[in-house]
């Protein structure tokens, strides 16, 4: 099914060079979507467009073209309604954190959407169960390391169950142990079938789960398929600016050297069952 | 070789009360030296960088830069010796054109108008900011920002450079332009000191990796001997490389740190 339209879709800002161009995709519900490309290229705009805060939110100067959410065309949608099907996580938690304590920066959102008590409560403890955070329930969380204030955001965003869940850069402000917190909180995240559209340049961690890499240059989709296609393109891949993981560019070298791996790694214990694979065809020849 | 840093059993807090976060830190280092200090948020990289030109004094020990002990000096007095590009590039940016930007430094040191244009025009030239002298910051990408204040800090001609994750929210290729220029001032003779968490930038580009964990140095070595300390890495809790992992389990007992490394090692693996 269906979850996200855009029909050449054409955007600018005001005073600014950002801008995108004849956009059209379509995403299923389901999908875990990666968007990517160099700096300046329309990611982030792409995403304010998808989640509707273009135009709910920030004025532009132009804004040619649709987007759908569940159906609804965006424009003729009131942002109230759409921030209850989309949630939104930014680079830096503490910009999105408020609360006074991690229960009361999660229940802000449920107690605007006017819940239940009963029901608030029960979401929220699945929820902190959800991102293991059960026990700073009471603590403050702008006191949490920046790994945990992420999830703190990310428990903000999915204790009001939006099926349609956007992720700029969420761990570009976090060290390595943060980043695979949060990383392995979406790996999570696919097995409840919700759709994720994230921008994030650590992609060594996440490529192995992303259904589909979207990449933009310059305001337009370049390139739309899954990851294993997309990084098979290696003059476009570096084209764009894109380092791909270490696993997949040993794999690049090792097609040149001539050795036979049957397809494109996404991890390295795919990698290393392809190199035994390949050893195993080379001594069954050779004996 | 010349010691242009030396940093002897500092321990530092920032109040009494609170606890240390530096604990006796010792670490020499020369010039033209690229020194790369890694570890997780809160070991202390950025408060002990902090340290080497007079933002923060020791509580104990001693800071001595190029001979002179930061006890008795200013930070002013080391800002044409040591510059330090902050992590975040907005929090840094404050002129309105590019020009008024890049000289502030240059004639706050005064420089004659001579050589502030042309510090201008070569720190721009360095960073590869292809961008009038009247344009306005705000309108860069972050990219383009990060690379002014680099640019900021080179206008001043410093001779150590003291990078506070420069990379962080960066594009690949803003990265490898920002590891470029640092890798050109140390060939000419500068130091550089580079806070990252990209560690494949690191073993990449620096000579040296000095790992941090709770306010202690616990390894200082070259980027193939940290890297390769399965043990260490697993307790500062940083992922070794892809390719030495495949390495491992692979049960090939050198371990490679780079993709070219790997390439080379299962030329031979393949083969035997």
């Amino acid at each position: 099914m269906e979850v996200i339209k855009a029909e050449d879709l054409t955007v600018e800002y005001y005073g600014s060079h950002f801008f995108l161009k004849g956009v059209n995709l379509s995403i299923k519900e389901g999908e875990i979507v990666l968007l990517t490309g160099p700096s300046a290229s329309g990611k982030t705009m792409l995403l304010y467009c998808l989640s509707g805060i273009i135009p709910h939110c920030i004025n532009v100067k132009t804004y040619e073209g649709s987007v759908h959410i569940n159906g609804s065309e965006v424009r003729k949608t009131k942002f109230a309604d759409i921030t209850k099907v989309c949630g939104y996580v930014l680079q830096n938690p503490t910009s999105q954190i408020f609360g006074m304590s991690v229960e009361e920066d999660m229940v802000f959102g449920l107690e605007n959407f006017g819940i239940e008590r009963d029901e608030i409560q029960k979401r929220l403890d699945e929820t902190l169960r959800f991102i293991n955070l059960e026990k700073y329930r009471e603590a403050n969380p702008l006191l949490l390391s920046g790994g945990e204030k992420q999830r703190v955001v990310i428990g903000s965003m999915l204790v009001t169950r939006p099926r349609i869940i956007f992720l700029d850069e969420p761990t570009s402000n976090l060290d390595p142990r943060g980043t695979k917190e949060v990383l392995s909180l979406l790996e999570k995240l696919k097995e409840t079938k919700k759709t994720i559209i994230l921008v994030e340049r650590k992609i060594e961690h996440i490529v192995p789960f992303v259904d589909r890499v979207i990449a933009l240059d310059n305001g337009k989709i370049v390139s739309d398929s899954e990851p294993r296609k997309f990084f098979a393109d290696q003059d476009l891949v570096k084209k764009l600016g894109v380092n791909p993981p270490q696993v997949i560019r040993l794999a690049y070298k090792l097609i040149e050297q001539g050795i036979n791996i049957r397809d494109l790694p996404m991890s390295v214990q795919e990698l290393y069952s392809m190199l035994l694979e390949q050893r195993g065809c080379l001594n069954a020849k050779n004996h | 070789m010349q010691k242009i840093i030396e940093i002897r059993d500092v321990w530092f807090r920032y109040q009494k009360e609170l606890p240390w976060v530096l604990k006796g830190i010792s670490i020499e280092i020369e010039k033209g030296e690229s020194v790369a200090i890694i570890g997780q948020n809160g070991c202390g990289k950025t408060t002990l960088v902090k340290h080497l030109n007079a933002l923060l004094k020791p509580t104990k020990g001693d800071v001595i830069i190029n001979g002179i002990n930061t006890k008795g000096t200013e930070t002013w007095e080391l800002a044409k010796f040591v510059g330090h590009v902050f992590q975040y590039p907005d929090s840094q940016i404050f002129a309105d054109t590019i020009f008024n930007e890049i000289s502030f430094g240059p004639k706050n040191l005064g420089f004659a108008t001579n050589d502030i244009q042309k510090a201008v025009d070569s720190s721009l030239a360095k960073v590869k900011l292809k961008k009038s002298l009247d344009t306005r910051p705000e309108s860069l990408s972050t990219g383009e920002k990060e690379r002014l204040v680099v640019a900021d800090i080179l206008a001043m001609m410093p001779e150590i450079l003291i990078l506070d994750e420069p990379t962080t929210g960066q594009d690949y290729s803003t990265c490898t332009t920002i590891m470029e220029i640092t890798k050109e001032l140390v060939r000419s003779g500068k130091t550089v000191i580079i806070v990252s968490h990209d560690m494949e930038l690191i073993a990449q580009w620096s000579d040296r990796v000095v790992v941090m964990s709770e306010g202690m140095i616990v390894k200082d070595g070259t980027p193939a001997e940290i890297f390769t300390d399965f043990r260490l890495l697993q307790s500062v809790e940083i992922d070794p490389f892809q390719v030495s992992s495949l390495a491992r389990l692979l049960g090939i007992t050198e371990i490679p740190i780079t993709v070219d490394g790997m390439a080379e090692l299962l030329r031979k693996w393949k083969f035997s």
